[in-house]
């Protein structure tokens, strides 16, 4: 334990070294930010609510949302294809660690990086723009936090299983990339479910995006009873916990068949 | 009972060819043309506790992939790996933690940190207790020098000074088998000294049983009492450097300066050159003793110096590379 928090120091160490990336990043996502606030803000114009959900609540959902994104970095794709393609997996895997857990402790240290140096300035970027984004009530908000967590457990495991490919197909050229896009359509991280087609919807509902995004969202805004928040709660405990079991399953066959590049 | 064993070793490796132009792109991606390569094909060896063995071979001979076998890195296609009593294929994890290694051409050490903050994370890895952690490093950093070097970024470390910190690093936890994959590729004297001086001390003091794979002929000279060739993934020659050379190369070299020019034979030395009045024989220990053959040539003329040359380990390792004998 005492070795994954060192790891995770010293990933914050070296996101500090390379500040600069970061603020480009930062500008960046704090300009689209406002871009969807204010798309929204035309889009609602005079109209009260569409799909019970108001201008204002749409605008807290964006930049909620936003928010949300910047804490939930995933690196263990990249961090597994650079390490098997550069053939540093192998200094990774002669130390008496569990190599996923290494990775997840990497990416925490990153979120606590994130915390700092975008989502508190976002935060205060939209707070000067669109003002406090308030959560539904009190009640509302810790269910949200709950619904966040349980989020990220799902779309880390989620891309960890992914990452396995890694280990077996040397080039995976854009992959990664097409699923980063796939992912943010299709969890309503942009734009919510309710504005998609019937039929797409509920076939959605069958995926495990929206628990990343729509559904903590949703709770956050208050589209959802207290009772009906907690029903979300647990089908996104069933998604983590299935999740897990297939990764450590397919964690088992994979790390099999890891290959390593050059002498 | 040996530290490792390997028996009847096998790696193979599959591959996709990549197929050219657009065309190829398409049909490789339905249907792949698989190739297969053998890296490592039948090795066996077993080795003692506290041996340093010379693991040597030409390029591409399947070192490394032995060692990352032996490391629990790879996954061999068949054959078994006992370190230490264990498997790495069953439990990697409890191989690794008694074993250090150190691949030449890359570093576990974090590139944009401190050297230092390496060494503070294996720490806690390894769970080294306090104590042992600071008389580690105190012996380490006598030969390595490594105060002047911890604070340093390791980006900013030369390649020598890398390669310190990387060892260090596979000694902090003071395992009792180390793998030395290449690790004098590159370096200057200075720091090719260190390390061997390092490695000898380790072995000497700790018993640390050792694999060092290299290229590097003074390596071998200095630190290894046995090697163990290898050409295209299996063993060509093991055994004492000793053995070896009497066995494949059983012959010395005797280099005479005479006042003038000379041509003196003798039928059991052959004259390998006669350059001015230099004369160069070459002749079997088993044959004629250099002292009976300097005698000889004593009597004959006036002899101004002599020198007298083992085979090279380099002259051995040519021979058993190409799989023949002096002769
Ligand atoms: N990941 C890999 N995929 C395919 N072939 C490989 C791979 N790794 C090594 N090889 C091949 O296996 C052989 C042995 O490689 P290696 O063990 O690195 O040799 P050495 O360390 O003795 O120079 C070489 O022919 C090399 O091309
Ligand atoms: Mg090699």
């Amino acid at each position: 334990m005492k070795a994954y928090i060192y790891v995770a120091k010293m990933r914050i160490q070296t996101m500090m070294a390379y500040r600069v990336h970061v603020w480009t990043f930062l500008i960046m996502q704090c300009l689209l930010m406002a871009a969807v606030g204010f798309f929204w803000r035309a889009v609602y114009g005079g109209t009260e609510a569409a799909h019970g959900v108001s201008g204002d609540m749409m605008i807290t959902y964006t930049v909620v949302s936003m928010l949300m994104s910047s804490l939930y970095y995933m690196g263990v794709e990249d961090r597994i294809a650079d390490a098997v393609k550069s053939g540093s997996i192998a200094t990774d895997m002669i130390k008496p660690i569990n190599l996923f857990t290494l990775y997840f402790a990497e990416d925490i240290g990153n979120i606590i990086f994130n915390l700092f140096f975008s989502t508190i300035p976002m935060f205060i970027v939209a707070l000067i723009i669109f003002g406090l984004p308030v959560p539904a009530s009190t009640e509302h908000f810790w269910l949200f936090l709950a619904s966040f967590v349980l989020g990220y457990g799902i779309n880390w495991t989620f891309s960890a299983t992914f990452a396995l490919l890694a280990f077996s197909a040397i080039d995976l050229g854009p992959v990664f990339s097409i699923k980063y896009h796939f992912v943010n359509m299709l969890s309503g991280s942009i734009i919510p479910l309710w504005f998609f087609p019937e039929w797409l919807r509920n076939a959605l509902y069958f995926l495990p995006f929206v628990y990343m995004y729509q559904e903590p969202l949703s709770i956050y805004i208050g589209k959802y009873t207290p009772e009906e928040c907690l029903i979300k709660l647990g089908i996104q405990a069933v998604w983590f916990a299935g999740l897990m079991v297939v990764f450590a399953f397919a964690q088992n066959r994979a790390t099999r068949r890891v290959l390593v590049q050059g002498g | 009972m040996p530290v490792i064993e390997v028996k009847h070793l096998k790696k193979q490796f599959k591959s996709v060819r990549k197929q050219k132009g657009l065309k190829g792109a398409v049909k490789g991606l339905f249907r792949p043309e698989k190739k297969i390569v053998t890296a490592v094909d039948d090795i066996s060896f077993s080795i003692e506790r506290g041996e340093i063995v010379g693991y040597i071979g030409p390029n591409g001979a399947g070192k490394s992939t032995t060692v990352k076998m032996m490391s629990g890195i790879l996954r061999p296609t068949s054959g078994e790996i006992l370190v230490n009593g264990i498997s790495p294929v069953k439990d990697r994890k409890a191989v690794v933690k008694h074993l250090g290694v150190v691949f030449g051409q890359r570093t576990q050490l974090y590139w944009d940190l401190r050297l230092g903050e390496s060494f503070e994370l294996l720490k806690r890895i390894y769970d080294v207790p306090d104590e042992v952690y600071s008389e580690n490093m105190a012996m380490m950093d006598e030969i390595l020098d490594l105060k002047s070097i911890v604070d340093t970024p390791v980006r900013q470390l030369s390649l020598g000074q890398r390669m310190r910190g990387d060892l260090a690093a596979a000694m902090l936890h003071s395992p009792d088998v180390l793998f030395l994959d290449e690790p004098t590729i590159g370096l200057d004297v200075d720091a090719k000294h260190a390390i061997r001086r390092f490695i000898k001390e380790i072995n000497e003091t700790r018993k640390t049983t050792i694999i060092l794979t290299t290229h590097d002929l003074g390596d071998i000279q200095e630190l290894c009492k046995r090697i163990i060739i290898i050409n295209k993934g299996v063993v060509i020659e093991d055994g004492s450097l000793d053995e070896l050379i009497d066995r494949i190369a059983p012959y010395r070299q005797l280099v005479i300066d005479f006042y003038t020019e000379q041509h003196i034979e003798h039928p059991n030395a052959e004259i390998v050159s006669c350059e001015g009045s230099r004369t160069v024989y070459r002749f079997m220990k088993n044959e004629i003793s250099a002292a009976a053959l300097i005698e000889y040539i004593g009597g004959k003329a006036k002899i101004k110096d002599i020198r007298l040359e083992e085979a090279s380990i380099d002259d051995i390792i040519r021979v058993a590379y190409s799989g023949g004998s002096t002769e």
